[in-house]
């Protein structure tokens, strides 16, 4: 017996093709006319390769129904759009809300997704940025102390120790002060090794970057200038490189001068440090001072590095902890375990602003969440208002598929027009999230709507249309809607209720979710303002003049005399709380020990401040124990005022006020006071141990402190004429800023997620109760001839009310024990960002649970209400 | 109702499918008109065809059995509607009209 051949089939990918492209009955059709055709040519002997002629005949029909298939979709999409467009205009107030729903969640997340596309998302602007690192100096302490800058000495030793294993380079913030033409200009720089802009992996635009030979003292005296310096300045003009630019010589008194020679110019768009809030716009090389090669005395330098291929994080990290271990026992101990911690870069720069960032995109994303189960819900209850419609016409012909495609062409016509209005809203937003960010924010200026962001929101459209389009689609699609016509009662329903039930329960957990969050962060800033940080910053500005050729003594003489303002201090530039706060590197330290132990002994590490006498006072920080200094002993450096932490750390719990130490390069001085420890970087980061020593005799290089309440408007011009006969006329002019300004630029980012997620929870929260409302409305309109037919049969309207209050009680009460649960898991994930509070604060949860009962019974009563006063012979005549 | 215009492929294929009559599936209809006018007609091209004129509510489709020559599977036959007799009606009606005077031109020499 001749087994029987198996006809040849074109290949699954072209059958599964031609199914996709058409429906499976036609595709059937198309195989078996292929077959039949192939049969015949066989007969005749006309096809001599069966296989390959059905496969490229399968193609030839699969390409031309690719072919035939835009125009078929354009046409069936154009009566898709104008039947949803009919429905969506017949009940134009419903219509309008939704839009508008969708229109804030829409336009809240672009807002939110350009401003965390830019921030965190994207690359970091340099070479290969996945092998950027960052080295910082950790010293932790049991009250988290974190000091983040390197020492020359460590620097050194690990760039040393790296060898072939990538490149160091180390980054300090300073200013210069241009003094060519006509007026001077004081320009924030950044001094550097030569190696950094290969670390980075840019190189200048014009001219060359530094090299090893710059890093020599007297061979220093390069610049490499930024791109909208050089367009400012020297309007664009190549011929500046290689020329000298003459800028204020450093540390001497005003007038003198320093040539320099501009190296190159960097590209435009180029700033490194990038987290600082004013971007640098000079480059000058970084000479390790002679007394800091052999030992740390100092920490203020901002260690980045490239590895090598093959070089991972770890391996340096060893180097790291062994450059430590060698070099911490010989001179110096900090309070708790210090670390050199190696992390990567971009984590270093954005670590904290992610954080805050995926709290924001969480938060417009659960807002989007209640707006999509709202809409769903509402379209849903709109569908079953249209039953009879929809049914009428699958009665005259149209298919399910047809019925299906109307209703999600409805919900993704409202969403893609939500997402054009978005849009349109989003200009404003991005605008408005630009100027209410904290300034420090890295990347901040590049916050824009650009391709990726409209892509972005087009998707999330079309995702959004797609999924609250879904239940109502695929519940037309189940439901028979034929024999639902000839039940021939004129309020027909379908659908089964309990997906309102569900949507209604899911909004409501969302916005418990969001409100937990919103309590949380609102108290977090709450605390956060209240916060002790050691001193009274209310009333304080902070005055930075430079050029100053008199005593100090005289400058803070005169600056008392300033109407309004009641005491005036002194400290060494740079070290005003708060005002130094940012990423500039952390806080310099300097080693202390009782006076009589060894220099080699393990020392504390501190602050160093130099302050004029009536600084605590000024500062209004806590005199704890002894006195502070007197006027007598500017100038001097005998004697010294330790903070609580210093004097806990040196004397334990011996008196300090008396006792002897020595600091710096053997420098012995008395104790004469504790003070309070200050929060030099703002609530959130606590400060290590510090020293106040005298300031100096000379006024110049300090910052003036001044408590008082004069007219803002008044103060700087004030301040300039009393300084007028303290430096030379032509000066760059004196900066005032109050201290409050700065707490609230440090807590800027608190302030901004408090208030964005109260935003977002008041806009959850209304969403939430209309969508209760709405629902509750929708179900009374439903039961009317029930509730007709219990009042005629004597029920009272408080028992109507009360069962429909009692429904929405019953689905409240499910929502809150699924979203309060749900919301102290996602405050946990953002504990880091609370402050003193527990992400399962109760206080928090018992005001939300108040809050989302008043407001959900509240929407439900309404209808309720409404529902307890029908007619019952007006309800049963009309069925 | 205005009665469409047809292009040239469209009236081959209606004239097929009126000729064909209950028979009228793709396969038949481009055997058929490959065998009265001698020209080829593409498989696919019909089937498109088809369906364009389906959709402009000329024809409508049904399938039928399935046959074992096709592998166990069905035909999609399709069927005239008024309007497709219309169409074919006034695009000959046409043709008739731009050649009259021109008998003497189209005679067969």
């Amino acid at each position: 017996m001749t087994p029987t051949r198996r006809p040849p089939r074109p290949s699954q990918l072209a059958a599964a093709i031609l199914r996709a492209l058409t429906s499976p009955d036609r595709a059937a059709a198309i195989l078996g006319d292929l077959q039949e055709d192939l049969a015949g040519r066989a007969l005749s002997e006309r096809a001599r390769y069966p296989r390959l002629w059905i496969e490229w005949h399968a193609w030839r029909y699969a390409l031309a129904g690719l072919g035939a298939l835009l125009p078929r979709l354009t046409r069936s999409g154009g009566f898709a759009l104008r039947d949803a467009w009919r429905s969506l205009r017949s009940a134009p107030a419903a219509s309008l809300f939704m839009l508008l729903i969708l229109t804030i969640g829409i336009g809240a997340a672009t807002v939110t997704f350009s401003v965390v596309d830019a921030v965190v998302l994207r690359p970091l602007p340099f070479g290969e940025p996945h092998r950027l690192i960052a080295v910082e100096y950790h010293s932790r302490t049991p009250d988290q102390v974190v000091v983040r800058s390197l020492s020359a000495f460590l620097f050194a030793s690990l760039e040393h120790r790296m060898d072939s294993s990538g490149l160091l380079a180390a980054t300090t913030g300073s200013s210069e002060v241009l003094a060519t033409g006509a007026a001077s200009e004081t320009i924030v720089s950044a001094r550097v090794t030569a190696s950094l802009f290969d670390v980075l992996g840019v190189q200048p635009l014009l001219g060359q970057a530094f090299t090893a030979a710059n890093e020599v003292s007297g061979d220093d005296d390069v610049a490499i200038i930024g791109y909208d310096l050089w367009q400012r300045r020297y309007a664009g003009d190549p011929g500046i490189v290689g020329r000298t630019i003459e800028l204020a010589a450093r540390g001497r008194q005003t007038g003198e001068k320093r040539a320099v020679t501009v190296l190159g110019i960097m590209p435009r768009g180029f700033a490194y440090p990038i987290a600082q809030e004013v971007r640098p716009e000079m480059w000058t090389p970084y000479v390790i001072p002679a007394d800091e090669q052999t030992r740390s005395t100092s920490r203020y330098l901002h260690v980045v590095g490239r590895l090598a291929p093959g070089t991972s994080r770890e391996q340096v990290q060893s180097f790291a902890d062994s450059v430590l271990a060698d070099a911490l026992p010989a001179n110096q101990r900090s309070l708790g375990d210090a670390r050199l911690v190696v992390t990567r870069l971009d984590e270093a720069l954005f670590g904290p602003v992610r954080a805050w960032m995926l709290l924001a995109l969480t938060a417009v994303g659960l807002v989007m969440f209640v707006a999509c189960a709202n809409v769903a819900n509402l379209l849903l209850s709109r569908t079953a208002r249209r039953a009879r419609e929809l049914s009428v016409r699958a009665s005259i012909g149209a298919s399910r598929r047809h019925l299906v495609v109307t209703l999600l062409t409805e919900s993704l016509l409202l969403s893609l027009t939500a997402a054009a209005l978005g849009l349109v809203l989003a200009i404003w937003g991005v605008d408005a999230a630009r100027s209410a960010l904290p300034a420090s924010i890295t990347r901040l200026s590049e916050v824009a709507l650009d391709l990726r962001v409209l892509v972005a929101t087009i998707a999330a459209a079309i995702a959004t249309g797609l999924t609250f389009g879904a239940v109502p689609a695929w519940q037309a699609a189940r439901t028979d809607l034929v024999s639902l016509l000839k039940t021939g009662s004129s309020s027909v329903t379908w659908g089964r209720p309990g997906w309102r039930s569900a949507f209604l329960v899911a909004q409501v957990a969302f916005v418990v979710v969001l409100l937990v969050s919103t309590m949380l962060f609102v108290t977090s800033f709450i605390r956060v303002a209240r916060a002790d940080l050691g001193f009274d910053r209310s009333d304080v500005s902070e005055v930075r003049a430079s050029g100053l050729t008199t005593q100090l003594i005289d400058v803070l003489r005169d600056l008392r005399t300033i109407p309004g303002v009641s005491s005036v201090a002194a400290v060494a530039a740079g070290d005003a709380p708060l005002i130094a706060a940012g990423f500039g590197g952390g806080s310099s330290g300097t080693g202390l020990r009782r006076a009589g132990v060894a220099a080699t002994e393990p020392q504390v590490s501190a602050m160093m401040l130099r302050v004029s006498a009536a600084y605590f006072n000024t500062m209004g920080m806590r005199i704890m124990r002894g006195r502070t200094f007197e006027d007598a002993e500017i100038g001097r450096g005998e004697t010294v005022v330790l903070d609580q932490l210093a004097a806990r750390a040196l004397f334990g719990d011996q008196e300090a006020v008396g006792a002897r130490l020595t600091y710096g390069n053997g420098v012995n001085a008395a104790v004469v006071g504790v003070v309070s420890n200050v929060r030099m970087r703002g609530p959130g980061d606590a400060s290590g141990p510090q020293v106040y020593l005298p300031a100096n005799a000379k006024a110049t290089g300090h910052v003036f402190v001044l408590r008082g309440s004069p007219p803002p408007a008044s103060l700087t011009p004030s301040v300039e004429s009393v300084l007028a006969g303290h430096r030379p006329a032509g000066a760059s002019p004196a900066q005032v800023r109050r201290i409050e300004d700065a707490f609230r630029n440090i807590t800027a980012d608190r302030r901004f997620a408090a208030g964005l997620m109260s935003l977002f929870g008041v806009l959850a929260l209304t969403i939430g109760a209309v969508g209760i409302y709405a629902v509750m409305s929708s179900l009374a309109a439903q039961q009317t001839r029930e509730f007709g037919i219990r009042i005629a049969l004597g029920a009272t309207a408080g028992a109507i009310v009360a069962g429909m209050l009692q429904r929405t009680a019953k689905q409240i009460a499910l929502a809150l024990a699924i979203g309060l649960p749900a919301g102290w898991a996602l405050a946990r994930v953002f504990a880091s960002l609370l402050f003193e509070i527990g992400p399962s604060d109760a206080t928090s949860s018992l005001m939300v649970v108040a809050v989302i009962g008043a407001v959900g019974l509240l929407a439900a009563a309404v209808p309720a209400a409404r529902a307890a006063r029908v007619d019952p012979m007006i309800t049963l005549k009309t069925d | 109702m205005p009665v469409p215009a047809v292009r040239d492929f469209e009236l081959l294929v209606l004239l097929a499918v009126l000729q064909l009559g209950k028979n009228a599936y793709p396969l038949a209809v481009a055997e058929a008109i490959e065998r009265k006018t001698n020209r080829k007609a593409s498989r696919p091209a019909v089937l498109i065809t088809l369906e364009r004129l389906e959709d402009k509510g000329m024809l409508t489709s049904r399938f039928g059995d399935p046959t074992p020559v096709r592998g166990g599977r069905s035909k999609r036959f399709f069927e005239p509607k008024p309007l497709a007799v219309a169409a074919v009606r006034q695009a000959i009606g046409q043709i008739d009209s731009m050649a009259i005077g021109l008998e003497e031109v189209l005679k067969p020499r």
